[in-house]
């Protein structure tokens, strides 16, 4: 084993360890957020959670493309759940592209809760039989100081 | 009792005969049995008509989701000079005195009403710029809730302001409809007319009524007539006030249970029902 194989071996050694061995994606954390436990939010459905200490919190959740649907289809089906069923204010909906290239929807949502207004971001991102979400959100006092910051962590995701 | 005074000094005048006294309580006693019947029979065909009024006036639905202003309601009627800006104390538009003169009878008489579902997003500002737009478009505010506020626009400017409203948020439902109400409004003329002579007529028999009896028999068929009249005549004012203001209200509000179990479809998708700022913001 020459110096060379080694060095790659050590860089995709640290890779894995730094996103995850399981884990079919990455996505760099932006700053001012920190990664909560991720066995604690396998258990609530995320995949990755990470979160400001005012409240901005990020996290990705990764589904079964099961009945298989593409990306209009999931946009349609989010946007219908978000803005007809709960009453979110859609104020955006735009094309953003992954890391690894694959091309998905940012959807921006607006919402008050309990009188005070609320962003909520999603992006989907479709990858062969696994569905990609990736989730912000926050009170919008603290979420717009940050969001561009969140939209540059969604464009370093990546499938793996 | 104005009536009777009215009947005594005409008795005192003395003008008329005995016997043409007694021609009049019978023809009176003719009236009084037509107008009864006038009466009763203005009643059922006014209920008969409130009925048919939703079924058979061209409802024009215009709901659509696009926004898009459909033609129907673009040749509203000219603006009303009695839509003052109100204050916002919530109460009813003021009806001009005459506002059954203030309207063009000739063509359809169109009553325009738009039902918007907003999102909830920044209610209370959506609500205020809601209520700021209509009272420049001399409007007023009638009701004023947590999540609903209902305003009411002149009709020409009706259009225009559906457009401003449907600016200030993300408008997830909207209805639209145009109700003609110049058939009801014209047969409630010709019955005000008809109604009007008689009344002139039984008048002149209560100044010909030659002893108490008979003024009072008269008397409680004019009240009968006068009632009737009063009755469509604000009826008539009611149609005249809506087709010269067009209401519109605005509901910021989630969808019920029942109402998405009728109106869209439930993905077989667990994770669909968790992503949400909910679920997302409980890190505990």
């Amino acid at each position: 084993m020459n110096s060379g194989t080694i060095a790659r071996l050590a860089a995709l050694l640290s890779a894995l360890a730094l996103h995850g061995c399981g884990a079919a994606f990455s996505m760099d954390l932006p700053r001012r957020f920190v990664a909560l436990d991720e066995d604690e939010q396998e258990l609530r459905g995320y995949a990755m959670r990470g979160t400001t200490a005012d409240g901005v919190v990020l996290a990705v959740r990764e589904v079964e493309n099961e009945p298989e649907g593409d990306l209009v289809f999931y946009q349609e089906a989010i946007t219908l759940e978000m803005r007809d069923r709960r009453g979110y204010a859609l104020l955006d909906d735009a094309e953003i592209r992954a890391a690894s290239g694959e091309t998905g929807r940012l959807l921006r949502f607006g919402h008050d809760e309990e009188g005070e207004a609320y962003r909520y971001w999603m992006a989907i991102f479709v990858a062969g039989d696994r569905l990609f979400l990736v989730e912000a959100g926050g009170a919008e006092t603290v979420f717009a100081p940050v969001e561009s910051d969140v939209e540059a962590a969604i464009r370093t995701f990546r499938v793996r | 009792m104005r009536l009777f005074a009215r009947w005594r000094r005409a008795c005192a005048r003395r003008r008329v005969s005995v016997g043409l006294a007694m021609a009049a309580l019978v023809a009176c006693s003719g009236c009084s049995s037509s107008a009864e019947y006038a009466a009763t029979s203005s009643v059922a065909r006014e209920e008969s008509y409130g009925g048919e009024a939703t079924a058979y006036a061209p409802a024009i639905d215009v709901a659509d989701a696009d926004g898009a202003p459909a033609a129907q309601y673009a040749q509203a009627p000219e603006p009303s000079p009695a839509a003052p800006p109100g204050g916002p104390s919530g109460g009813t538009p003021q009806t001009p005195r005459q506002a059954t003169d203030a309207i063009d009878t000739s063509g359809p008489l169109l009553v325009y009403t738009a039902n918007l579902g907003m999102s909830v997003y920044r209610v209370d500002e959506v609500r205020a710029n809601v209520i700021a737009a209509i009272r420049e478009l001399g409007g007023v505010l009638t009701v004023e809730t947590g999540n609903q506020v209902t305003v009411r626009v002149p009709a020409a400017r009706f259009d225009e302001a559906l457009t401003r409203i449907q600016a200030l948020g993300d408008v997830v439902s909207r209805h639209v409809q145009a109700q003609d109400v110049g058939e009801e409004f014209r047969d409630l003329t010709i019955r005000i007319e008809t109604l009007e002579a008689m009344r002139r007529r039984v008048e002149r028999l209560l100044d010909q009524a030659q002893n108490v009896q008979a003024a009072l028999e008269v008397e409680q068929h004019l009240e009968r007539i006068i009632m009737q009249l009063e009755q469509l005549k604000g009826r008539q004012r009611f149609l005249a006030n809506q087709v010269m203001l067009s209401t519109i209200t605005v509901t910021f509000q989630e969808r019920q249970v029942e109402d998405i179990a009728r109106g869209i479809f439930e993905l077989p998708f667990d994770w669909i029902r968790q992503i949400g700022l909910t679920n997302l913001m409980r890190l505990r």
